[in-house]
């Protein structure tokens, strides 16, 4: 099967006009922590989700959204249209396409998949719940228009349905019989020489789930014709190892490289630019109002004068090496037009030592302050790579008179020490923010009252908060206005205090070109290996 | 009849400890903080209904009791249960990962035991000596350094020398069998060499120890006055008497190879059990961790029950 596997890539290879040398295939390098999702699994039902870069590169979606404005461009779908009522929305698609296996692909693949996930949102599908908000049905009038209908206005259908993955339905729709149980234990994968069957610009022809997936060029595919005959991924257990195969030139590319990195890789001849953040790194000041213990953490002015006393240019200097912006807002630079111009709050130690003292917060003894007669000494949560970032927050809180002291925990832990007792037991968090789609919407959710227990990282529950969430997920104008209105609200507030926005540090070699070097989007972005992040990629000369 | 009481009881003692530790693997997994569900349902998209979902399909909305005789059922069936992770049975994701793993922390523990027996071995010959003195400080050396350090000085030593990373060179177009399997001992050099190190000396200091305990007996004694040269007492006389505490150590040191080594797989992304345990660790996978640590249970406890009898063999006194 391997042989197979290899030997179409060499076909295809052949069939370009270049040779059939390993050189020709682009070789990739990810740390398999860095993956959303299972790294090399193509099961979106199934763990996390699935290798959510790898799915988006072979099931294609009706919409993408350029960079860097963010603007929905046309993909399976050339062009849409929708009521005056905001209910039912209509997508012409491309005429005769086809699946990688020949078949094709039409409407009905579309509805199909929207239909299946629907019937099963509250079971096998629930990961897709969110994208089929007061959906109602999909259909397929013709081979080449679809139709969704919708009970309420949504705002975001683009970046929702229409950012879902479609589904060969002559693939999928066995394991979609019945129940859907069958749906999370599907095996996507090559077998007997057959690649994996797919509708985006490169098909998988090999693939061990942890260790290394296999992309050939896909002859079907719709959309331009990718200058690279195919690309291979290999999953690192640690990034230091996948470094130093990167500068041994066992691999060609890699994304997420650490800071510390970037000098080294530059000096040796690598590209290396830093693009803007996709995700940010958060200190959670507990807002529950019924925090059992310390509950002048509630005090805005507390919350006010930690903010002033967190030291963001040297968490960007030290921490990221200067491969970071300082945090503002919750949407991180990549989001562009959501994000308001609200500048990174100053560091004056000065400023917070007199809002504390008017506060009424005297220093005790060993110079912390005390609050209810107990010293204003707190426990953060924090993972194992939270260190650095704690000693320059610990150092800043000190000048202050606050005391923090560390506990790391793993991932899983720490939410659950976060989220124990209803939000009411934790003082403080350190978390980076998990990565969601290019569209506001998933990071506003986390702080929404409904996220809590889920994937609320602060607790943050606000009637107003929640009133305007629901506005901008339906209206039809103004809503990057309610959006800003909402980043207002936790900046004011302070559930969390975001400190930097690490860049997007992707590395490759100088023997390869036609990666975006733009600094406004990462080609490479891990989570979002997206078709057109690698459809201009050949080697130079 | 007396050596058929020792054998059966055992067996009992072994079927006994398995049993303890099941329970326990099932215990111990739950007591961490955080589930699969709350793991699982943390991501982008996520929603209480992915929630309640999930719970039900892993069974966790059952009591914790229930639970229990549920996974103990199964167990009597043959059945590991289903991967919380990959919706995949556990048995068939431990075999691929015991398939890679066994090859690379095998021949590295029986490397380490040779290495290890010889130094000891040498160490006493020369006892006393210059020889002794480096032989016993190098060994401690590499028992102390952390394995997962050494495994990264190794990866920046052999970098574009050796192969640092995975268990074989996937971009090999058309390799014929001898190639790959050349490419896959390739790629166990330098993984193996850390792991060996890091073994090795523990088997060199407790050979060296209990060589130097068999010494003061007195029928070494006799045996240097009947005129055997230095190297005929150690080859005859003590080690043979050594090699008790050893075969203990060596069982061990068996059995655990199905665990993998977590620290070196991780280091050179080598796709065996030891990285699935982490992995399974971080995704609160418990099917998978329960499955994992009973195949390493039954195995140390199978390999002790062997050293059981080998004992037996080299002594037949221990039955008094």
């Amino acid at each position: 099967m391997r042989l197979l596997a290899l030997a179409a890539v060499a076909v295809l290879l052949s069939g370009c006009g270049a040779s059939s040398s390993p050189s020709r295939v682009l070789r990739i390098g990810i740390v398999a922590s860095a993956v959303v999702g299972h790294s090399g699994v193509l099961n979106p039902f199934s763990g996390v989700g699935g290798d959510y870069g790898a799915i988006n590169t072979i099931y294609p979606s009706l919409v993408l959204f350029d960079v860097p404005a963010l603007n929905p461009v046309p993909y399976v779908a050339t062009s849409w249209t929708v009521s005056r009522d905001g209910l039912t929305w209509t997508f012409r698609l491309r005429p005769n396409m086809r699946w990688s296996d020949g078949q094709p692909l039409t409407a009905r693949d579309v509805a199909w998949t929207l239909t299946t996930l629907l019937k099963f949102k509250n079971g096998v599908a629930a990961g897709f719940a969110s994208n089929l908000g007061h959906l109602v049905s999909a259909s397929a009038p013709n081979a080449t228009t679809v139709v969704l209908r919708y009970n309420a206005p949504v705002s975001n259908v683009l970046a929702e349905a229409g950012s879902v993955q479609i589904f060969p339905e002559h693939v999928w729709a066995r394991a979609a019989a019945g129940n859907g149980s069958g749906l999370p234990s599907f095996v996507n994968a090559p077998a007997a020489g057959h690649p994996v069957v797919s509708g985006g610009p490169f098909t998988v022809t090999e693939l061990k789930p942890n260790q290394f997936v296999l992309f050939a060029r896909n002859p079907y595919y719709f959309g331009p014709r990718p200058a690279l005959a195919g690309f291979g991924i290999q999953y690192f257990g640690t990034s230091d190892a996948m470094i130093t195969a990167l500068k041994a030139g066992q691999i060609d590319a890699a994304p997420g490289i650490p800071p510390t990195a970037v000098s080294s890789l530059r000096a040796s001849g690598f590209v290396v630019p830093d693009a803007l953040a996709l995700t940010e790194d958060d200190l959670f000041i507990n807002p529950t109002p019924g925090k059992l213990s310390h509950r002048e953490l509630l005090d805005p002015r507390v919350r006010e004068a930690i903010d002033m006393a967190v030291d963001r240019q040297q968490i960007v200097n030290v921490v990221y090496l200067g491969h970071a912006q300082p945090g503002s807002v919750i949407e991180p630079p990549a989001f562009g037009k959501w994000r308001p111009s609200i500048p990174s709050p100053a560091f004056d130690p000065a400023a917070a030592n007199r809002l504390l003292d008017a506060a009424g917060y005297k220093r005790g003894p060993g110079g912390v302050r005390l609050a209810d007669g107990h010293p204003m000494t707190y426990q953060v949560l924090g993972t194992p790579d939270s260190d650095r970032e704690f000693a320059i927050i610990q150092s800043g809180l000190q000048r202050i008179g606050i005391n923090v002291i560390l506990r790391t925990l793993d991932p899983p832990a720490e939410f659950a020490a976060i989220s124990a007792n209803g939000y009411r037991n934790y003082d403080l968090a350190l978390r980076a923010i998990p990565v969601g789609p290019l569209d506001p919407d998933f990071n506003l959710s986390v702080y929404a009252c409904f996220t809590r227990g889920i994937y609320n990282w602060s607790g943050f529950c606000n009637p107003t908060y929640d009133r305007l969430y629901r506005q901008q997920e339906s209206v039809t104008s103004g809503r990057v206005r309610i959006v800003t209105e909402m980043q207002r609200i936790l900046y004011d507030q302070r559930p969390a205090l975001v400190l930097a926005y690490p860049d997007e540090l992707n590395a490759w070699s100088k023997h390869w070109t036609g990666f975006a070097e733009s600094p406004a989007f990462a080609t490479l972005s891990v989570p979002y290996m997206a078709p057109y992040n690698l459809t201009g990629v050949h080697r130079t000369g | 009849m007396v050596r058929a009481r020792y054998v059966l009881e055992r067996a009992a003692f072994a079927l006994l400890t398995a049993f303890v530790a099941v329970t326990l693997n099932f215990v111990l997994f739950r007591a961490l903080p955080g589930t699969a569900v709350s793991n699982l349902a943390g991501v982008p998209g996520a929603s209480a209904a992915l929630q309640h979902a999930l719970a039900h399909e892993f069974g966790l909305d059952k009591s914790t009791w229930q639970q229990y005789i549920d996974y103990l059922s199964q167990l009597f069936h043959g059945n590991l249960g289903v991967s919380f992770d990959n919706r995949q049975p556990v048995a068939a994701n431990l075999a691929a990962a015991l398939g890679n793993t066994v090859p690379l922390v095998g021949l590295a523990t029986i490397v380490a035991i040779l290495l290890g027996v010889l130094t000891g071995l040498v160490s006493v010959w020369r006892r006393g000596t210059w020889l002794d003195q480096v032989n016993t400080n190098i060994a401690i050396a590499f028992f102390a350094f952390p394995v997962q350090w050494l495994g990264l000085m190794l990866v920046i030593l052999f970098a574009g020398v050796l192969p640092t990373n995975g268990m074989e060179n996937d971009f090999l177009i058309n390799p014929s069998f001898a190639t790959h399997i050349g490419d896959v001992m390739t790629h166990m050099v330098v993984p193996g060499v850390t792991l060996a190190l890091g073994l090795y000396g523990g088997f060199a200091l407790i050979v060296r120890s209990a060589l130097l305990d068999t010494l003061s007996e007195d029928y070494i004694l006799t045996a240097r006055a009947k005129g055997l040269s230095r190297w005929g007492v150690l080859r005859r006389h003590a080690l043979p008497n050594a090699m008790l505490p050893t075969t203990t150590l060596i069982a061990l040191s068996l059995g655990q190879i199905v665990a993998g080594s977590i620290l070196v797989e991780t280091v050179f992304s080598w796709p065996g059990i030891g990285r699935a345990i982490y992995q399974a660790v971080l995704d609160r996978d418990y099917p998978t961790l329960q499955g994992a640590f009973l195949i390493l249970t039954l195995s140390v406890v199978a390999c002790n029950f062997i050293a059981d009898l080998v004992y037996l063999k080299l002594d037949p006194r221990i039955t008094g």
